[in-house]
């Protein structure tokens, strides 16, 4: 479908674009996203590279590698088409990353259950670029994520694998740090029970 | 002496770093002597520093050029929307803000308010400022008649049943109620069936409105409304849950909207319009 659209419109280089008032290095956000509501293309690359790693890594966890492509696209098109609708109540960061949240676990939901990251989303991961003290551990551990109830996965994600502290977590997923830290928690016993009989142990464990 | 099951809540907080002084010191300290949560902890140590080292996945080249394509279709979809289009969704955010807070109510509002707008250019080429909200709610909500044609229950879609139906009754529904806290993660995922079940109640309370206007049409135009509000609601019936539902039900609310103000403009107005006229 993309592929179909980029070839139906014109290239975007014949197009006049509005001209571009970026200085060299954006100053904070409120720039960056005044320029965007604009139009101007090279603010927008900018946003676009600035998040798309985490916007990416996020969908790939949640709804697995083969739709991540499209629910990220979809994410950046409700970024740039709803920041003229942006108030700043949050950072910009947390209302992408919420924004990213929602369009995963309503991916999900329209997809159904059934179809929940398969084992073909974990076969396509690259080999963990350091050797472990325990080679399989992240392809069990992948494998044990995808098997998570969706909730528990994006905590998880954004958390232990982003590396967002319980207040971030807590404004993208709109509700309280308390809220946020419990359910972590029982993310992490839920996959621990996942992962027992597979035989996830440390040096020092006794089990 | 403390217990296993006062530790084992307190782990996580603990292996993150979260607990200071004392707190942190009683866990320590019962990790020293207690080998099944020392098991419980090492595992879970285990399990978040292999979830951070996760490899990140590769963002695809060709992400950025969907997106572009993506943005130019829908910018070309704008410019060919018509303007009363265009001034109705200038109004959705702000009644999907409100939505949670009003439920079908607020929904109802701020549909009214982008009725007058769409009124407004019906009457005046020329672009106008939306009437404010609170002008708008001027059309009278009735208890449904007992006419059956517009009975909610006539909708058919299995997943939100009657219980979006009128007389308040979508408060019923599961989806609409502030879920509870422990449950805000996974009701995150009910989002596309809540904003549906909000659509719902919306189009069942403008049709709960209809329902009293219409015994005053002719024949023939109640037939014409009949038909077609039957086919949106096959429509809505037979779209998946999630985007397309949604599609089917703003279709509905829309063609309702246009039947009141039509209804409305009639009346107030004692122009005898032709059925279809505004559509």
């Amino acid at each position: 479908m993309t592929e179909t659209l980029a070839d139906a419109l014109p290239p975007p280089a014949i197009l006049a674009e509005p001209r571009s008032r970026v200085p060299a290095q954006l100053a904070d956000d409120a720039e960056l996203i005044a320029a965007c509501r604009r139009g101007e293309a090279r603010a927008m690359e900018l946003l676009y590279h600035q998040f798309k790693r985490r916007v990416f890594g996020m969908a790939h966890r949640i709804v697995g590698a083969s739709d991540a492509e499209e629910v990220a696209q979809e994410v950046f098109v409700r970024v740039f088409r709803g920041l003229a609708n942006f108030r700043g109540d949050s950072q910009l960061s947390t209302w992408i990353y919420r924004l990213t949240v929602n369009a995963s676990l309503s991916h999900l939901a329209k997809r159904g259950r059934r179809q929940e990251v398969g084992d073909d989303g974990i076969a396509e991961l690259p080999a963990p670029p350091v050797a472990e003290r325990d080679p399989g551990l992240a392809s069990r551990i992948e494998a044990a994520l995808a098997a998570l109830p969706a909730g528990y996965r994006a905590i998880l994600v954004l958390h232990d694998v982003e590396g967002l502290s319980h207040e971030e977590c807590a404004a993208i997923l709109e509700c309280r740090v308390g809220t946020c830290k419990s359910q972590l928690h029982k993310a992490r016993g839920k996959m621990r029970e996942l992962l027992g009989p597979m035989g996830v142990v440390a040096p020092g464990a006794n089990r | 002496m403390i217990r296993c099951e006062e530790i084992e809540p307190q782990l996580t907080a603990y292996l993150d770093g979260e607990l200071e002084g004392p707190a942190g010191s009683v866990v320590r300290g019962h990790l020293r002597g207690c080998e099944a949560c020392r098991a419980i902890a090492t595992d879970e140590a285990a399990l978040r520093d292999g979830l951070r080292a996760l490899p990140a996945a590769d963002v695809p080249a060709s992400m950025w050029a969907g997106v572009q394509a993506r943005l130019a279709a829908a910018e070309v979809a704008d410019a060919e929307r018509p303007s009363w289009r265009r001034a109705v969704a200038r109004w959705t955010p702000s009644v999907r803000r409100l939505a949670p807070t009003f439920g079908a109510v607020g929904l109802a509002a701020a549909a009214a308010a982008a009725l007058i707008v769409w009124r407004a250019h019906g009457r005046a080429e020329d672009a106008v400022a939306p009437a404010p909200p609170g002008v708008a709610i001027t059309v009278p909500i009735p208890a449904l008649s007992p006419d059956t044609a517009l009975a909610p229950s006539d909708r058919t879609a299995p997943s939100f049943g009657g219980a979006a139906g009128v007389g308040g009754a979508h408060g019923s529904d599961p989806r609409l109620v502030a879920p509870s806290d422990d449950d805000v993660t996974a009701d995150l995922a009910h989002e596309a069936a809540r904003t549906s079940a909000a659509y719902a109640a919306t189009a069942d309370n403008l049709a709960a409105q209809l329902a009293d206007v219409r015994s005053g049409w002719p024949a023939d135009r109640r037939q014409q409304f009949d038909a077609r509000l039957a086919d949106l609601r096959i429509a809505v019936a037979g779209a998946g849950e999630g985007r397309g539902r949604q599609r089917a039900l703003r279709a509905e609310i829309r063609y309702l909207q246009g039947a009141l103000i039509r209804d409305e403009i009639a009346s107030n107005d004692r122009v005898l319009a032709a059925p279809g006229r505004l559509r």
